[in-house]
């Protein structure tokens, strides 16, 4: 175990661009992380100094131009809280949505909410479908039989019948559960929403994996020598299947988070005032159009999902090429 | 073989009525009720206890839930669906009228997309870590990273600030279409699909020609490549019958994953660019409880992922003389 993955490290490093991927997601993750205090507390101030839906215009508002203080005060009465005009500028480096919240305090909460996301998902249906995958593999027969069976069903159901109910049947439960944060109960289910359906595609890569080590000498020697089917898939069956779950786990992260992103299109995904990435980019998308060039709103979100995606897929396309037990004679291919 | 492909089909019965039992199921017990979309006006007004009852009956709501599954199944199998709560049509119709357009769309992303996926998943394994194979997987994975309604709202945009008048941003046919010539109706209909065309096909790039490199890759790999070089022959035939040939193979995995997509259509896209398709029909139908509808849908839906996974199986078999079905790994 430990020498396959040193020298899945050591293929890793020479990869740039799986390499690249993980250092740049790093960084935005340390950044992203060091701001949450700050985007926690300032994600849904509204100053509607920035706000500027009444005058659609090209340039991004970042100035402190004085608008009407005494109108959005008595309009949004206590609600209204300013920046102050030191904070004011640090809130505007990516502009003021309508409603005149911080674009850039938004996008760093909404990234930590979007990579919570894919990490649930990811843990969900490594957790899910590696145990599923490994004892129906394992076990063969009728067991195997019903168990790929109910993967099938739940393959087959209409997805977004399902998150949509989902919604609906638990979210007082949940919200009574988590101690009324009803919010973070969106959050949560949303998670299940998504962990729910990936965790199909695991459990099958997991089964093929077992069914074909299953018949390797090494098993068979283990049980030969008196092991049993607990011993044989913690010890000999687990270790093997590691460097496939990583790789899949991996790509599954930024799959939910693109999943997530058309839930919150359709309405369904984060609710407001809480913002993701997905959030974020569709109502970008909903604010701007042909004749309304509030560029900012779409460029700053989308450019960040972008980047964070991009550095996944690389990351998880380097990760797969490093555990990939045939990559070690991949040099043949190059010709 | 012809045992294991019985023994398969009838498999796909208890599959069958598994997954429509459970849609069945979660779509019945979920709050809010289809009367609730009929009687009242958005709830606005109160409907009387009365009225409320004979709409249920009339819906058939009343009966205990295995009954009215019950008389679902026996119905389906008949490919009776019935008729809609929401407009009182019957839901195949429904379903045909919006087919043809989410049919179209996806055959053209799927064929457009193999048919550019391939090539380039085949050219970057032919060189690996080559310049071709590294830009192109660096963009294929840039296109992959953005969201198809950010796509579809840019090129929307695009054509409308440039403005590329020939190209239309929404809907599926101009005003004068009776008028045209059947050679111009073609045309008036593929500037219509164009843009989401596009949007429908892209994300999937990414995946289908990492998949038929990865394949590739193995294959080159092997000493009949190694062979056939040392006898001579030509790259090109190497790469396409010796290197190609032999993916074939797994390509069918990736037609079966991608046949049960043919009838899901999109319901972003469809908004978007105003397209009649079944992903909008099915949406809107869970929101207002639409069950005939719902189940309709779902269960052609589930139709057709299971006869997809069957064939992929057994074109396996066909295709390759070493798969064998035995009973263990069935």
């Amino acid at each position: 175990m430990v020498w396959v993955s040193r020298r899945a490290w050591r293929r890793f490093r020479g990869d740039r661009l799986g390499f690249a991927g993980g250092v740049s997601l790093g960084l935005i993750g340390v950044t992203m992380i060091l701001l949450l205090p700050f985007s926690t507390s300032w994600f849904n101030v509204q100053d509607l100094h920035g706000a500027v839906r009444a005058n659609p215009t090209i340039a991004m508002p970042t100035s402190y131009d004085v608008y009407s203080v005494s109108l959005s005060e008595s309009l949004l009465g206590s609600r209204f809280v300013g920046f102050g005009s030191m904070m004011h500028s640090v809130a505007g480096v990516f502009g003021f949505d309508d409603l005149g919240r911080s674009v850039f305090f938004r996008v760093g909460l909404g990234w930590v909410i979007s990579m919570m996301i894919g990490a649930g998902a990811a843990v969900m249906a490594t957790v899910i479908g590696v145990g599923w995958g490994t004892v129906s593999g394992l076990a063969g027969g009728a067991i195997d039989q019903l168990m790929m069976r109910i993967v099938d069903i739940l393959y087959g159901l209409p997805y977004v019948l399902f998150v949509v109910l989902l919604r609906v049947v638990l979210a007082d439960p949940m919200t009574d559960w988590l101690g009324g944060r009803s919010q973070l109960a969106g959050v949560v289910l949303v998670v299940l929403a998504i962990g729910s359906v990936s965790w199909l595609t695991m459990a099958r890569v997991v089964r093929g994996q077992v069914l074909s080590l299953k018949t390797q000498g090494f098993v068979e020697a283990a049980s030969a020598n008196g092991a049993g089917s607990v011993r044989i898939m913690v010890r000999h069956i687990f270790p093997n299947v590691v460097g496939v779950v990583i790789v899949y786990a991996s790509l599954i992260v930024p799959q939910a988070i693109l999943q997530e992103s058309f839930l919150s299109f359709l309405g369904i995904g984060i609710q407001s005032p809480l913002p993701s990435l997905g959030t974020l980019a569709s109502d970008g998308v909903n604010a701007v159009n042909a004749f309304v060039g509030f560029w900012w709103l779409i460029v700053f979100p989308c450019g960040m999902l972008f980047t964070t995606l991009l550095a996944m897929n690389f990351l998880g396309d380097g990760l797969r090429d490093a555990f990939d037990p045939r990559g070690k004679c991949g040099m043949v291919g190059s010709g | 073989m012809i045992t294991y492909a019985l023994r398969r089909l009838l498999l796909l019965i208890p599959t069958y009525v598994g997954i429509t039992a459970v849609t069945f199921g979660v779509i019945h017990l979920s709050p809010g009720s289809p009367t609730l979309f009929h009687g009242s006006d958005g709830g606005s007004q109160e409907m009387s206890e009365a009225s409320w009852k004979r709409l249920e009956s009339h819906f058939g709501l009343d009966r205990p839930l295995h009954v009215q599954y019950g008389q679902w199944l026996t119905r389906s199998v008949r490919l009776d669906f019935g008729t809609s709560f929401s407009d009182g049509r019957a839901v195949l119709q429904k379903i045909a009228e919006k087919l043809p357009w989410t049919l179209l769309l996806s055959t053209i992303s799927i064929v457009g997309g193999l048919l550019i996926s391939i090539p380039i998943g085949i050219r970057s394994a032919a060189r690996r870590g080559g310049f071709f194979d590294r830009i192109s997987g660096v963009l294929l994975y840039a296109m992959f990273s953005v969201p198809s309604y950010v796509v579809a709202m840019l090129l929307i945009v695009a054509v409308v600030v440039i403005p590329i008048e020939a190209i239309p941003i929404s809907g599926v046919r101009a005003d004068h279409f009776a008028s045209m010539t059947p050679l111009e109706k073609i045309g008036d209909i593929s500037r219509h699909l164009l843009l989401i065309a596009i949007c429908f096909t892209y994300p999937s790039l990414a995946f289908q020609s990492r998949f038929v490199r990865g394949n590739m890759l193995d294959v080159l790999g092997q000493d009949y490549i190694r062979t056939a070089r040392s006898k001579g022959l030509n790259e090109r035939a190497v790469i396409w019958r010796h290197g190609f040939g032999n993916t074939l193979i797994p390509m069918i995995t990736l037609l079966g994953l991608l046949l049960p997509t043919v009838i899901s259509g999109s319901v972003i896209l469809e908004v978007m660019f105003q397209i009649p398709g079944i992903g909008k029909l099915f949406y809107d139908a869970v929101l207002q409880r639409d069950f005939p509808t719902v189940m309709g849908l779902s269960s052609l839906t589930a139709m057709l992922v299971l006869l997809a996974t069957l064939l992929a199986d057994l074109a396996y078999g066909l295709a390759d003389p070493r798969v064998r079905y035995d009973s263990a790994r069935a």
